[in-house]
């Protein structure tokens, strides 16, 4: 099974399987190995499921020269050592500082990135759909017009491109409007 | 108008769509525009976050699938090992019961008071994982860049989990020769300690004897290796060895071994 083209063609079904296939012996693992309790151990594989993910989306995994588990647990082994280190700064049952350590990729000005992050998720949350879709198809999936146009089922790529800019103009006021 | 025009000029730059004229006048821009590098700055900052945004939707998606995942699995690892652990000795312990019964019938320890607490005589002992990667642990360096395992790491995880796996199902003969693959691959002692367990249950007392009195230094517990050998002691029915040798431990390790002989 090519796991890459799988999660590229289907992915909330890729990822499920990949879910339910190694959930229970890697947070077995976690727990063993590092010592955690079962949450943690549970949110840890849960953020590595999605970096996985997101290294396939992002082109940053183009092919495995492993297993898929070896990679996954790869991923595990390094979060669970960054949780670690950072025991008592992250709280357990929000594992959304996780991700926002693996979309920076800079050390500098760190904290003030990472409000910025969370203020345009919040942002991105607030928008709801359709301008939720189009910005991550169109910003993340790197998506043209012609395909958000498709996709979406709109007329015409200028409706697309009308609505795309008015969105990001929305979540742009929502930024300036929040932002300390 | 400018605004947009900005930002389409700006995406097709960042998203490597523009061609070589643009991107001259782009980058131009950006060292003399205080206004456009900010809207630059800006344009990357929320790529950024919308890639958060669908990791965190991604995650949610996941979260609400977990929930309708059975949880009876999770609950089991639990307790997983104190189950998996009592596997692997019951037969060793039927071998060896006899000459413990034995043994410890006029011994120090036959008057002390049981406190079960469901453990098993090897428990802090023998330790069965059924993970595939324990070496990558064990040896890593913590360096995050380190994200895909090295094909020699890979090879001494499918060894290990092929071990574990069957040391777990007692099957110790099948397991030992992943045991001294994985002595040869990986400088780990503990599989020279599983691997003389193995010996041991298969009845090779000579290859167990050289393992179990390998200098382990302190990379395994010095009260399970004098457990260990006190173990091999019996099997040898050297019983002035295993008095001494289980003279000096707590006495846990006495009650386990009278509430698994008890349970023979």
């Amino acid at each position: 099974l090519d796991w890459i083209l799988y999660i590229k063609s289907d992915e909330n079904k890729a990822l499920k399987e990949i879910y339910t296939l190694y959930r229970d012996e890697s947070v077995s693992w976690l727990k063993k190995q590092y010592k955690l309790d079962l949450e943690p151990a549970k949110e840890i594989f849960q953020v590595s499921v999605i970096i996985l993910y997101d290294n396939v989306i992002t082109g940053k995994l183009v092919e495995l020269s492993s297993s898929i588990k070896s990679y996954l647990f790869a991923i595990c082994k390094n979060k669970a050592a960054e949780y670690l280190r950072k025991q008592g700064k992250i709280t357990c049952l929000d594992n959304i500082p996780m991700l926002i350590d693996h979309v920076i990729e800079t050390r500098e000005h760190k904290e003030e990135i990472e409000i910025k992050l969370d203020l345009v998720n919040k942002g991105m949350l607030s928008l709801g759909d359709p301008c939720r879709s189009i910005l991550q198809l169109f910003y993340y999936k790197s998506m043209n017009m012609e395909s958000i146009t498709v996709l979406m089922g709109y007329k015409n790529v200028n409706t697309t491109k009308n609505l795309k800019y008015k969105c990001f103009v929305r979540l742009q006021k929502y930024i300036n409007e929040h932002k300390g | 108008l400018e605004h947009e025009k900005n930002i389409l000029l700006l995406e097709s730059y960042i998203r490597n769509q523009a061609d070589n004229l643009t991107v001259k006048q782009v980058k131009s821009r950006l060292e003399n525009d205080e206004a456009f590098a900010s809207l630059y700055q800006e344009l990357l900052g929320i790529h950024q976050g919308i890639r958060l945004s669908v990791l965190d939707d991604k995650l949610k998606i996941l979260k609400q699938y977990d929930k309708r995942l059975p949880a009876s699995s999770l609950k089991k690892i639990e307790s997983h090992n104190t189950s998996v652990r009592s596997m692997g000795i019951k037969k060793w312990i039927g071998l060896a019961a006899s000459i413990l019964l034995l043994a410890m019938a006029g011994l120090w320890f036959t008057n002390q008071e049981s406190t079960s607490n469901g453990a098993t005589i090897f428990a802090s002992v023998i330790e069965p994982l059924e993970q595939d990667v324990v070496s990558t642990i064990r040896s890593g360096n913590g360096k995050e860049t380190d994200i895909l395992l090295t094909p020699e790491e890979i090879l001494i995880a499918e060894n290990k989990k092929k071990a574990y796996r069957l040391y777990n199902a007692e099957a110790f003969d099948k397991a030992l020769p992943y045991f001294e693959d994985l002595t040869k691959l990986d400088s780990d002692n503990i599989h020279l300690f599983y691997k003389s367990f193995c010996h041991l249950m298969v009845g090779d007392i000579d290859e167990a004897r050289q393992g179990l009195y390998h200098d382990y230094g302190s990379e395994i517990d010095s009260n399970d290796l004098a457990y260990a050998r006190a173990m091999l002691a019996l099997r040898e029915s050297n019983f002035d060895k295993v008095r001494s040798l289980l003279e000096p431990l707590p006495d846990n390790y006495k009650r386990k071994t009278l509430e698994a002989i008890k349970t023979l």
